[in-house]
């Protein structure tokens, strides 16, 4: 295959995420956001390359698909394997999860429909997120843009759906308990508006069972 | 006492918790605060007794072990009844101290076995009424948490709880524990003994210090492909445990890569999972608790991983890592000294009491 010169500028690190580095540079001209996947030293070698390399090319992927629908997230400029390297759209804005304490009460009621309809939007293509919180939710000011699809699949399956239903509110009982039972009907509306009110009734029970299956959990006593 | 104190004790009159008496306030003011723990969530009846300033006066323990499978709760339970109460006493001939010297008997009510969790109960309101003493109501995963942190010196860390019956991340924020992540089935110390003893490598589940499926890792080399399942910060470990099992018996699969795969999964897991809590809140400390913890491979990965966030890593002592009484001892000091104690009467088990339904007021 004939070798093509890219225009990549890797500028400085910006983030040090759990799983990756990120670094904002240009691409082609564009404002442009590097993320790396790096070996983690605590990993078995063999191990470790296999699961970034997978997470790569399914982060890549899912960015493409969502993309595709139309859904909003970062446009995929170009993904290396062998860097375990995924180039994409810069996004100007801020994280939700850091802007969240100074909304007002009707802006966080928005911010949370929206947040849930772009939940329902991914489901009814059957992408899950896996990692659905308010810091993987860009506020440009405009729109709610997702980002991180590095745990996401495809599935068209209650029980995924449930789940990312499940992280989105955890997050929000964990970080921003203050909130969270004011926010909590906005999000579902929002999901039973793009996706039906039936299924996202349903999606919310099976969110208390998944929570019920867990140990020590109060609710699950009522049922049996 | 300080103003502030007695507003928060009128705070909690109001939620439910039983006010405290005159008698209270008058052994607050004069005497020194000796608290008598007793622990029975699972397999272990543990009594410990502690002062104030958290000094270690005894630390006495009775565990059962099963003749084979896992624990069966009712068994557990009559072993914690027949062992218990020489448990306590020898706890208090070992702290050379009379039961006219406890200020208060603590005892962690949940989460746990039913049964266990009755057996102890009941000898800690036997003791509490006939002595006439407080009634201290403790989480056993508090307890876990409040033994870490006093004896590595840890002020405010991301807490990584992993043992037999809890695969906890958490941390402190606006008076509670909040749980960033959980296991969604099994825990971590389950799922590994579960495999150990399924495959046939256990028991013994731990030889020289080391668990069985780390020690048959040892020899491994190749990666077998198991599920890795992480969940943002949650994590599910049924699926990995099914799929080992499943592998374990098709032909041509070395245990020892199967363990080390196994392993790798399973630990890899919980650090990941560890590690997006820790990019998440922030925290510059990072404290082991609970029985799974005393594996040096969990802790050498927990290090690397904390190391790459500019943290510092708290590993609880070994002794203490386990189930035991003293902790519920040290977080009942810390619940005495808030007013908190429970009615004879009210206190009931709770087998499923979570971690972040329990109030924590004496850390801001």
């Amino acid at each position: 295959m004939a070798k093509i010169d890219l225009e990549i500028n890797i500028g400085k690190l910006i983030s040090k995420g759990a799983e990756a580095n990120i670094y904002i540079g240009k691409f082609l001209g564009y404002k442009a956001i590097f993320k790396k996947r790096t070996p983690k030293p605590y990993r078995n070698l063999k191990f470790d390359l296999n699961l970034r390399v997978r997470r790569t090319i399914n982060e890549a992927k899912m960015l493409h698909y969502a993309r595709r629908e139309g859904i909003p997230v970062p446009t995929l400029f170009y993904f290396d394997i062998k860097e375990t390297l995924i180039v994409m759209e810069f996004i100007e804005g801020s994280l939700l999860s850091l802007t969240i304490k100074d909304l007002s009460i009707n802006v966080l009621k928005e911010m949370f429909l929206r947040a849930g309809e772009i939940m329902a939007k991914l489901h009814s293509n059957q992408i899950v997120h896996g990692d659905f919180t308010t810091s993987n939710i860009i506020n440009t000011g405009k729109e709610l843009v997702v980002i991180d699809f590095g745990l996401s699949k495809k599935s068209p399956e209650l029980e995924e759906h449930a789940i990312d239903m499940h992280l989105l509110l955890r997050s929000l009982e964990s970080t921003h308990y203050n909130i969270v039972d004011y926010v909590r009907d906005y999000i579902i509306e929002g999901y039973g508006n793009i996706i039906g009110v039936n299924y996202s009734k349903k999606v919310y029970e099976r969110m208390l069972e998944i929570r019920r299956r867990g140990r020590y959990v109060k609710e699950r006593r009522k049922k049996v | 006492m300080a103003n502030a104190d007695i507003r928060n004790l009128l705070q909690q009159e109001e939620s439910g918790v039983r006010k405290p008496s005159f008698k209270w306030y008058k052994t607050m003011a004069s005497k020194k605060i000796i608290i008598l723990g007793i622990e029975s969530t699972a397999h272990t009846f543990g009594c410990g007794i502690v002062d104030e300033y958290g000094s270690i006066l005894a630390d006495t323990r009775a565990v059962y072990v099963p003749e084979k499978g896992g624990i069966h709760p009712r068994e557990a339970a009559q072993h914690h009844s027949t062992y218990g109460p020489k448990v306590v006493k020898e706890a208090l001939l070992k702290a050379n101290i009379s039961m006219r010297d406890i200020s208060a008997i603590a005892i962690a009510l949940g989460p746990g076995l039913g049964p266990c969790l009755r057996s102890g109960a009941t000898i800690a309101r036997a003791l509490a009424v006939y002595f006439s003493k407080p009634l201290i109501p403790v989480n056993h995963a508090v307890a876990h948490i409040e033994i870490g942190k006093k004896l590595t010196g840890a002020k405010d860390p991301l807490i990584v709880y992993v043992s037999g019956g809890n695969t906890i991340i958490a941390a402190f924020s606006g008076g509670r524990y909040r749980v960033f992540g959980e296991t969604l089935d099994i825990a971590l110390g389950n799922c590994l003994d579960v495999f150990a003893r399924e495959i046939g490598l256990a028991p013994p589940y731990i030889v020289e210090g080391l668990h069985v499926v780390d020690k048959c890792a040892e020899k491994g080399e190749e990666i077998i492909d198991l599920p890795y399942v992480v969940k943002g910060e949650d994590l599910s470990y049924s699926g990995l445990l099914t799929a080992a099992l499943r592998k374990a018996k098709e032909p041509g699969v070395k245990l020892e890569d199967l363990c080390l795969s196994f392993r790798e999964n399973a630990y890899n897991m919980l650090v990941e999972a560890a590690e997006r809590a820790l990019a998440h809140t922030k925290k510059k400390e990072v404290l082991l608790t609970g029985g799974v913890g005393a594996s040096p491979i969990l802790q050498e990965k927990l290090r690397l991983m904390v190391r790459e966030h500019n943290a510092e890593l708290y590993i609880t002592p070994k002794k203490y890592m386990g189930d035991n009484g003293v902790m519920v001892a040290w977080t009942g000091v810390l619940l005495y000294k808030s007013g908190i104690t429970v009615n004879v009467k009210e206190s009931f088990i709770k087998q499923r009491w979570r971690l972040d339904e329990v109030d924590i007021p004496w850390q801001k």
